[in-house]
Order: structure tokens, then C-alpha cells, then sequence
């Protein structure tokens, strides 16, 4: 049978590496990209401001308006990207036109808005607070998705039920301390890969600083060509960033779904009933 | 045989008692390695092979049962016990330094010649456009070793001033060592980053010749580093060679896979490489009490450089006592 | 013959051992902990050099000197040397049940670890995507030394029956162990409920299979009838 529940650390993060690993081109185009223009067009227009302010001062509204393009596309984007997780984990064919329908309800990224304004709050408040905040409420979306529930309230109160289901014990079981670690993980990697990211951006500006060592200039003005080298950059660490949401999300679906499996046991019920189905035959 | 749920009770029972024996000797082999007999060890390879017998069962007839997880989780175990890779002779840094390390010095040689002339033609070409454009160099040494040049005094003179020589000397070793080992590192970027850090010093070199060139201090330059430089520069230069050489495996792999031939790159390229790490501790001891001081005669320093640099040649090219070691 | 995947070994005599190739997370994670203790063993040397200097009224500069080496061979040396003593595990590696091996599952050689853990600063640069897309999850040391890391066994507890009805077969056995390896994490109701349709399913098809009731919990109780022991 297939295991779907009483998942050990390492079984979880196998089964959300490997759904990661097997389906990353569907959203890769269709979600990732997207997200990461949007960041690269932002990019673009603070570039702009900064070497072209001085002649053009429309271009500030410019700013503002990818500024506004980037926030609304960001919210309903990482919603679309946690429905397509949720819809993995639980075995879904999930189309990305379906994420982001689903990134679209009021109910998707009114939770989201309000989660990250609960732990927005908490950071405020010497950082533990926010901390927890987030530990607790990060499966409100999987609860959104998968949950009859309507409130906005109700998914975070049901995230932080869930959050502190367990019976065995012990902290290697607590599904709050699983998902920090699969917090750490993504973070840590996130940064890992944008170093790497960055590195062409890096090679260019030392470059540039030898060609000006070479030309006995020592202005530290760099050029066009190395400003606007920023753009690619922005996006390609976009990409990263919410390739790694991704993952994280996986993480999390991976560990409510193994929650819910925990406390309803649908899968074995399932196969006790095709076993007595089997014989009955 | 027994069939369905009544053969897998069958053999459990019938096997239990040797899993648990055989999990109870895993257990011990693994927590006293120096306690296991020969007889001992013969044992646990013979029932190794049973244990796998038995997993290839419980896989086929019974699968997805707690039976065949708990057999895999044993034969992985005692694979890993009974398959060591290290070689039979224990290791020995007599037969390190009489075999392993010549025979891998003259397996680069070729790869340690070409960054030798990379780097000399780096040093002619730094050299030259220093010459033309001197802000180079001011910009490689910073406008306070400048200063001091145009007093008549190297910038490490004020160094070694300041910091006392224990410390510049343990800092230099570990410096240098880092150095080698990110040219040597550098290799499997198809060998560029050997070839960057050769073309680099080379470059640094040249500009800093030429600056002392200009101000008339060539002298005293070569007088600070006639002690350390030869072997310092030559030792960097055998790091990239061998970083060089995994480079040409990836490029070049032959009949193997590029993974399988720069694997096997990596491992000659590493006797190299722990080889000359040892030299660079005497080295730090040189450039921090050696180069500095001002009571030892220029003749004196160059000839430590000069001996140094040939005890080491002496070594890593002395010709391989028992055949070929690989 | 089933297909073979990557992390399957073909022991002697042919036969298919599938290798526990630990999964990326856990190995940052292990690495997140192994330099957390590299963070707090340099600090350690760092207070040793100041506490030198300042007792001996700044008139040994060694104190320092020993920071210096002290430093480079706990960057250089952590991980190949406790690797090499602690048979392919560090602290980090200990704590999250992995370990280092040959490709075929073996104990890596001193050459191997040496060769694996001089590409680490390589790998921390651009070893992260070789990680997440290698089936095998080998970073560019791990392919160059030709090593894998695996998770160990003993961390899962397998629960195995010892008796089983007449009727069943190895489909209900798998979903009986499963249950049983389970049940200790499940919501207490929600077990004991599955734990009383198994125990009807076997007094219905084999009466008198089912002992006299002397246990409250049926968990407890289908353990006992199904002789069940921890392995």
C-alpha cells in the first residue's frame, strides 16, 4: 500500500523533493515565471528612476505603478503557488489556470494577507512572536484549500489546531518544529542559490573594477551595462525565491496532509474496506 | 513452501532467531570494530549473503510488508559494514612520501609545466602594463605602500613592524594554503580556476615588480622574498597543476564517463596536494621570521630559497622505489 | 527483472537492495548543525587567544598565532576529520541519521572523504542545484569522490506479525503492519475504531482465530491476537 501518513522527518522531505523534482515544469512557466517577471519589470523601473530620474520625472509614476503590479501579482502568485502545492501532495493533477483562479478568491489571499499581517505584528514584537505566528498559521492555506471553512479566522484557528497535533509526542513529531525546520531549509537554500545567481553580476562589477584600475580612472561609477545587469539578476533571483516557496509549500502539504492522515486515517479505512470489498466478492 | 499469510508467518518464525543474531553482531562489529575476529567476520559475510537470500523474499512474495523494510534496512547496514574501499596496507607516511607523492608529481608534470609558463608569460605581460600604466600598481598596493616606496622603504617593512612574526608567520602558512587549495579546487571548473589563480599571482607579481622597478626598490624586493618566494611560487604552481589535470580529465575523459575519469583525476590529484601542504607551515615560518629580518645577509636568504626549493624538488621528484605506486 | 532506479544496488547474487539516499533538506540541515558547532569550537579558540594575550599582559603574540592555525584546521578539518573518525558521520550528519558511503553502499575510503569535503566551498557556491535535480543527491565533491549519503536505519520502529487468520494473504498483512507501525501517532479514537473493524473483519471470517477478551484498548488487543513484535 501506499504510504501516505505517519511520515517520519526524512520521508516527508523525500516525498516533497521528489513531487518538486517531477513536477516543477508545470508551474515553472506558468507561475514561477511570471512572478519573476513582474519582480524583473520592478527591477527595471528602480533602475530606471535611479540613472534617468533627473530627466524624466514621469518615470516615477512608473515606479509606483510596477511597485502596485508587483504586490497584487506577488499575493495572488504565492497563493497560486501554495494551491498547486496542495493539489501535489494530495496526488491532484493541478492545471496552473486552476492555481490561479483558486490565488484569485478573496478567501486565498484575504488568508494570506491576513497571516502575514498576524506575523508582520509579531516580528514587531521581538521577533518570536511572528516567529510562532508563522510556524502555527502555515497550513491555513492548505486548510483553505482542502477545508470546507469560510472564515479567513476560522483557516488560521484550524492551521493552529492542526499545527499542535501530536500524540506520539516528542519534538521530532511536533508538526510545529517540522515545519521550522522545513522553514530553515528553504531559507537556507534560498540564499545558497541567489549567492549563485548573483555571481554573473558579481564577475561583471569585478571586471568593471579592473577595466577602471587598468584606465587609472577611480571614480567607483560603474557602468550602464552593469546597472542594468541588475534586471536579469532580479529576475532570476525572483525565480529562485519562489522556486523555493514552492518547495516549502510542498514541505507544508506534505506534512497536513500526513496530519490529516494522522487523525482521519482515510487511507486505511479505504484499504480495510477493498480487503472485506476483496473477500466479500 | 507455505503460501500466502501463513508462508510469511513460517518465515518469520522460522528466521527469526538468525535476523536478531545477525542484527545483534551488526550492532556489536559496528560499536568494537577492533573486536571482531576473523571468524567473526567470516561469519557475518557468509550470513550477509543469507540476509540478502531473504530480503529477495520477503520482496517478491510479501511486499509492502514490515518483513521486507526491516531485511532492506539490515542488508543496507552490513553492506556498509563489509564493504570497506580503503586499501588493505594501512597507511603509511613513509610509503606517502617515498611512493604516492613522486608518483603523482610526475603524473602532472606536464599540467605543472604549462602553469609554470602561464604564469611567467602573466608576470611579463603585468609587468609591461604596469610599466605603461603605473596607476596598476597603485592600485594593487594602495596609496601608503606608494608612500613608502617613494621613502626607500618596502611596504613590508611596516608591516613587520607592526605584527609581530609568530603571528604574520601562522597567518601567511594558512593564507598560502588556502591559496593552493582553491587553485586546486579550481580545476574542476574544467580547469579554469587553476588557470585564474596561476594568471592572478602571476599578474599580482608582475605589477609589484614593476612598481619597485619604478621607485628603484627591485633589489630590496627580491631580497624580502629570495627566502620564501622560489618555493612559495613553485609550490602554487604544482597546487594548479594538479587542479589543471582534473580539468583535463573533465575535458578530455577518454574511454570513461567525464564523472568516472575526474573522479579518478581528483583522488591522484589529492596525494599532490596533501603532499605540499606540509611546506607551506615551513614556509610560514620563513617569510614571518626569515624575510623580514634584517640581520640576515641577502646571500643568506637566497640561499635558504635555493636550498628549500631543491629539498623539495629533492622530494617530490625522487625516483619511486617499488615500482609503480598508484 | 523491475526496473532498476538509480539508488538501487545489485548485491551478490543479483539481488536488489534499494539505498536510502537521504533527502537534500535533511543534509542541510545536518550541515546548518555541523556549523553551528564549528561556529561554537571557533569561538571557543577565539576566547582562548584573547584570554592568552590579555593574561600575559599582550606580551605573547602566539596566543594569536594559535587562533590563526586553530582556525584553519577547524575550516579545513572538521568535516574530513570527523567524518574519518566517526566512520562517514559528523555531529550534524549523527543527530539527523546519515552517513557517508561508496556508491555501492560500502564505507568511504580516507581518500574519498578527503576528495568529498575539499569541494566543499566549491559546493557552497554551485553545488545546491546538483543536490536538488542529482536523483542520487550528490553535489560535485560527492561525484568526484564517488559517495553517497544515506540515511542510516533504526530510526523507524516496524511493528511484524507473528499470526494471522487462516484466510489472510500479504495484502491484508501490509495494511495490518501498517496500521500497527501507525497507530501510535494517530488520533486515539480514530485508532481504536480501525483497530475494531480489523477485529471484527477476523472474528467474522476465522471465529476462532480471536482469543478471550483480556485487553480494554483493541490496539492493544489486535497486537496481542496478531502477536505482534517491535523490530
Amino acid at each position: 500500500m501506499n504510504i501516505t501518513s505517519g511520515l517520519t522527518l526524512g520521508q516527508i522531505f523525500n516525498r516533497a523533493m521528489e513531487l518538486f523534482r517531477r513536477e516543477f515544469a508545470r508551474p515553472a512557466l506558468s507561475i514561477l515565471l511570471p512572478l519573476a517577471l513582474v519582480s524583473g519589470l520592478l527591477s527595471a523601473a528602480m533602475t530606471a528612476v535611479q540613472t534617468q530620474l533627473a530627466t524624466n520625472p514621469g518615470l516615477i509614476l512608473v515606479f509606483f505603478g510596477a511597485l502596485i503590479l508587483a504586490g497584487v501579482i506577488g499575493v495572488v502568485g504565492y497563493g497560486a503557488l501554495a494551491h498547486m502545492a496542495v493539489g501535489l501532495a494530495a496526488g491532484r493533477e493541478t492545471a496552473p489556470a486552476d492555481s490561479w483562479r483558486a490565488g484569485l478568491r478573496f478567501r486565498a489571499w484575504g488568508t494570506l494577507m491576513l497571516q502575514g499581517l498576524g506575523v508582520g505584528v509579531g516580528l514587531i514584537f521581538c521577533l518570536l512572536p511572528g516567529m510562532y505566528f508563522g510556524l502555527v498559521w502555515a497550513m491555513a492555506l492548505p486548510v483553505v484549500f482542502e477545508e470546507p471553512t469560510f472564515a479567513h479566522s476560522a483557516a488560521l484557528s484550524r492551521s493552529h489546531e492542526l499545527s499542535r497535533f501530536n500524540p506520539a509526542g516528542g519534538l521530532g513529531n511536533d508538526p510545529r518544529f517540522r515545519i521550522f525546520l522545513i522553514f530553515v531549509v528553504t531559507l537556507a537554500t534560498t540564499y545558497l542559490l541567489m549567492g549563485l545567481a548573483q555571481l554573473p553580476l558579481i564577475v561583471a562589477v569585478a571586471v568593471e573594477t579592473a577595466r577602471s584600475i587598468a584606465d587609472g580612472r577611480r571614480d567607483g561609477q560603474f557602468s550602464s551595462f552593469v546597472q542594468w545587469l541588475q534586471v536579469p539578476t532580479s529576475i532570476v533571483t525572483s525565480f529562485i525565491q519562489a522556486a523555493m516557496t514552492l518547495l516549502g509549500n510542498l514541505g507544508t502539504a506534505v506534512v497536513y496532509f500526513d496530519i490529516r492522515g494522522r487523525q482521519e486515517a482515510k487511507d486505511l479505512d479505504s484499504a480495510i474496506d477493498a480487503l472485506d470489498a476483496g473477500r466479500n466478492a | 513452501m507455505h503460501e500466502g499469510a501463513q508462508g510469511y508467518i513460517h518465515f518469520a518464525k522460522s528466521r527469526e532467531a538468525f535476523w536478531s543474531s545477525f542484527a545483534e553482531r551488526l550492532r556489536s562489529a559496528r560499536a568494537a570494530p577492533g573486536s571482531l575476529t576473523f571468524d567473526g567476520l567470516e561469519a557475518l559475510a557468509v550470513d550477509y549473503r543469507r540476509i540478502l537470500q531473504d530480503h529477495a523474499l520477503a520482496r517478491a512474495r510479501f511486499p509492502g510488508s514490515a518483513l521486507g523494510r526491516r531485511l532492506e534496512a539490515l542488508a543496507v547496514e552490513a553492506t556498509h559494514l563489509l564493504f570497506a574501499e580503503d586499501p588493505k596496507e594501512r597507511f603509511s607516511l613513509r610509503r606517502f612520501f617515498a611512493d604516492l607523492f613522486p608518483a603523482a608529481m610526475r603524473a602532472h608534470a606536464p599540467h605543472m609545466a604549462l602553469c609554470a609558463v602561464l604564469f611567467v608569460c602573466s608576470i611579463a605581460m603585468a609587468f609591461s602594463a604596469s610599466t605603461i600604466q603605473p596607476s596598476i600598481g597603485t592600485q594593487i598596493l594602495g596609496p601608503e605602500a606608494i608612500t613608502n616606496l617613494e621613502r626607500g622603504e618596502l611596504w613590508t617593512e611596516s608591516i613587520s613592524r607592526v605584527v609581530p612574526a609568530s603571528v604574520s608567520s601562522s597567518a601567511i602558512a594558512t593564507n598560502n594554503m588556502s591559496v593552493a587549495i582553491t587553485a586546486w579546487v579550481g580545476g574542476v571548473l574544467f580547469g579554469l580556476g587553476s588557470i585564474f589563480v596561476v594568471l592572478n599571482n602571476g599578474f599580482l607579481l608582475g605589477a609589484v615588480f614593476a612598481t619597485t622597478t619604478r621607485f628603484g626598490m627591485s633589489g630590496d624586493l627580491f631580497e624580502f622574498i629570495g627566502a620564501h618566494g622560489p618555493l612559495e611560487l613553485t609550490l602554487i604552481l604544482v597546487s594548479a597543476g594538479h587542479g589543471l589535470a582534473m580539468g583535463h580529465a573533465l575535458l578530455a575523459p577518454h574511454d570513461r564517463s567525464r564523472q568516472a575519469a575526474a573522479g579518478a583525476a581528483a583522488r591522484r590529484a589529492m596525494t599532490g596536494l596533501v603532499g605540499i601542504l606540509p611546506w607551506f607551515l615551513v614556509l610560514g615560518v620563513v617569510e614571518g621570521f626569515v624575510s623580514p629580518s634584517e640581520t640576515v645577509d641577502p646571500e643568506v636568504k637566497v640561499a635558504l630559497g635555493a636550498a628549500l626549493l631543491a629539498s623539495f624538488l629533492l622530494v617530490a621528484f625522487r625516483p619511486i622505489a617499488r615500482g609503480e605506486a598508484s | 527483472m523491475s526496473d532498476l532506479r538509480p539508488e538501487t544496488l545489485l548485491g551478490l547474487d543479483n539481488v536488489e537492495v534499494r539505498l536510502p539516499i537521504a533527502p537534500f533538506p535533511l543534509r542541510i540541515l545536518a550541515s546548518l548543525l555541523d556549523y553551528l558547532i564549528f561556529g561554537i569550537l571557533v569561538t571557543a579558540i577565539m576566547v582562548f587567544g584573547v584570554w592568552g594575550v590579555i593574561s600575559t599582559g599582550a606580551r605573547s603574540p602566539w596566543f594569536i598565532a594559535v587562533f590563526i592555525l586553530g582556525y584553519f584546521v577547524l575550516e579545513y578539518g572538521y568535516f574530513v576529520g570527523l567524518e574519518i573518525a566517526m566512520g562517514g558521520q559528523t555531529p550534524g550528519k549523527r543527530v539527523f541519521g546519515l552517513r557517508v558511503t561508496t556508491r555501492l553502499g560500502g564505507q568511504a575510503s580516507k581518500g574519498a572523504i578527503l576528495v568529498r569535503n575539499a569541494f566543499r566551498s566549491l559546493d557552497m557556491a554551485v553545488g545546491v542545484p546538483f543536490m536538488i535535480w542529482h536523483p542520487l543527491a550528490q553535489r560535485i565533491g560527492d561525484r568526484l569522490a564517488s559517495t553517497l549519503v544515506l540515511e542510516t536505519a533504526g530510526h523507524t520502529k516496524e511493528a511484524i506479525v507473528r499470526r494471522v487468520p487462516q484466510h489472510w494473504g500479504s495484502k491484508e498483512i501490509a495494511v495490518a503492519e501498517e496500521f500497527l507501525r501507525r497507530s501510535g501517532s494517530m488520533e486515539p479514537a480514530r485508532a481504536r475504531g480501525l483497530a475494531e473493524r480489523l477485529l471484527d473483519s477476523i472474528g467474522r471470517d476465522s471465529p476462532g482465530f480471536l482469543g478471550p477478551v483480556t485487553e480494554r484498548d483493541p490496539v492493544e488487543r489486535l497486537r496481542h491476537e496478531l502477536g505482534v513484535t517491535d523490530a
